[in-house]
């Protein structure tokens, strides 16, 4: 259930991340964003999509994220979540006040998603590209007193995904609308997966306020044969499945320095978190 | 909203540690005579009883006040220590009752026995029961807990058990409170997850000990399941 929902967190983090870059950059401009995100978490989706109360666990990090383009046609896209928090509240008695199970919390480095973008093509006002992601393990897999506090998931994964995009126009007012569908090699047992998203998003005030709504899913292919039984007790799971919606809010107060808010949570899912997300950041244009 | 977010990336790790969760762990206590009898002989050798008590949040209380009487002081007689031998053929009821110390509570347990010319010698103790799932998760199953000939405890899972194999750090536990393993004891991790197999449990625990079995998703802190033992 662990990893489980870990893997399924940074997910999702990712994803909102990466949804940041609204096109590709073009050559020598950027996107570069520090951020924090923060999930907490007394209940979960089971396998059977049920919701079961959990120890309240917590999920916190602080990240880098960047987009950079190489020429107009190639980007380069770097997530590298420097500090990364798992936790898990104690446990008190509410009769004895007696501690039934310590709290504990453990932090490292996370795993590091590295990817490039290419533009496949631009037509009309439809823009087509492609992104590979590579899932770096370099978190820690097996962190806290029972292995359970992971900052990582230990195995190496391609993310390969098509996006498109297109300017839209609603109420005279201007939107985009961007969507993907990827599929996600996973090793070490861990299943497949298929992975798509839709987002939505406007400018208000001369493009300083920017707001976006997004749904991001997964499912697995369940065809990795890991899973609690013949992982020798490991908390590690396989087959995590969700849809999540979110949204995002982005000021620029500047040119090229902004903030933004942002929200995402599963409501549906399994054999991850019941709770929202939220995160944070500043973020730097470079043109 | 600089500063608000500015404030929220400072902020955010402040609220991302550990804090408190509070858990409601009351049961009932209870009290159980650890060694009844079937049997006992008549002018034979006499009977300490013993009773294990467990208080309002399943934990064992050693040496409680306990007072002992015979239903039937004529068939057998029983000391205010619990010392009890057989005066007449018949049959009589032991009662040990105590009151709590902490909720002034009265509790009891009965030990019915037959005071016998001769003691048989089979006086061995089985309680079979169901394992149930407390979670949404698969877990279910029969069980046997006994002693075997040579002593040995042995806690078995019958052919109809089957456990999710989504569940992450089950571990398997003898407990006397269904809402907490703090007193509990650690069985071990399970490893069988569909079909029959067995526990077999260090000398130092009696039958008559726990009152549940439980299953527990250990690193959330959490029960999937449990089956009582009675």
């Amino acid at each position: 259930m662990k990893k489980i929902i870990l893997l399924s967190i940074l997910f999702v983090l990712s994803c909102s991340f990466f949804s940041h870059a609204q096109w590709l950059e073009k050559k020598g401009n950027g996107y570069f964003k520090l951020g924090a995100w923060a999930l907490e978490a007394d209940q979960h989706y089971t396998n059977t999509g049920k919701v079961d109360p959990n120890a309240t666990r917590g999920n916190f990090n602080l990240n880098l994220y960047g987009k950079y383009g190489l020429s107009d046609n190639w980007n380069i896209i770097a997530y590298i979540p420097f500090y990364v928090k798992s936790y898990q509240n104690h446990r008190v008695s509410e009769i004895t006040n007696e501690t039934l199970l310590e709290g504990e919390e453990f932090s490292s480095f996370g795993d590091v998603d590295l990817g490039i973008e290419y533009r496949l093509f631009k037509k009309s006002k439809f823009a087509f590209s492609t992104t590979l992601v590579l899932g770096i393990p370099s978190g820690d897999s097996s962190g806290g007193s029972d292995g359970s506090y992971q900052t990582g998931d230990g195995e190496f994964n391609q993310f390969l995904k098509f996006n498109a995009g297109t300017p839209l126009s609603l109420f005279k007012h201007s939107f985009y609308a961007k969507t993907y569908i990827g599929f996600n090699n996973k090793t070490k047992n861990f299943s497949d997966e298929f992975r798509a998203g839709i987002e939505v998003g406007t400018g208000l005030f001369g493009s300083k306020l920017l707001l976006l709504m997004r749904s991001n899913m997964v499912k697995s292919l369940r065809n990795g044969s890991l899973n609690a039984s013949n992982n020798s007790g490991s908390i590690f799971a396989n087959n995590v499945e969700f849809i999540s919606i979110g949204g995002e809010v982005a000021w620029k107060f500047t040119k090229k320095i902004g903030v933004s808010l942002g929200y995402d949570s599963a409501f549906s899912g399994k054999i991850i978190y019941a709770a929202p997300s939220y995160n944070a950041g500043i973020f730097y244009l470079l043109k | 909203m600089k500063k608000i977010t500015l404030a929220l990336v400072c902020f955010l790790p402040l609220f991302s540690c550990v804090k408190t969760d509070l858990i409601n762990d009351r049961v009932d206590p209870k009290m159980r005579i650890s060694n009844p009898l079937l049997e006992l002989k008549k002018n034979g050798e006499a009977h300490q009883f013993e009773v294990n008590y467990f208080n309002y949040v399943g934990k064992e209380i050693e040496n409680p006040t306990v007072s002992w009487s015979s239903s039937d002081p004529s068939v057998l007689s029983i000391t205010e220590s619990g010392i009890a031998a057989g005066v007449s053929l018949g049959s009589a009821t032991v009662t040990a009752t105590l009151t709590t110390t902490e909720e002034n509570l009265t509790i009891t347990d009965d030990d019915v026995v037959e005071v016998t010319l001769n003691e048989t010698e089979d006086d061995s103790v089985r309680f079979e029961g169901a394992i149930t799932t407390t979670s949404s998760y698969q877990l279910e199953g029969s069980f046997v807990l006994e002693t075997l000939d040579n002593g040995i405890l042995r806690l078995s899972l019958g052919d109809d058990y089957k456990a999710s194999t989504s569940l992450p750090g089950l571990y398997i536990y003898l407990g006397n409170n269904p809402s907490s393993i703090a007193d509990a004891y650690e069985i071990g991790a399970v490893t069988v997850f569909e079909g029959a197999h067995v526990y077999d449990l260090p000398s130092t625990i009696g039958i008559y000990d726990y009152s549940y079995i439980l299953y527990w998703c250990k690193p959330f802190g959490v029960k999937v399941g449990e089956g009582q033992i009675q």
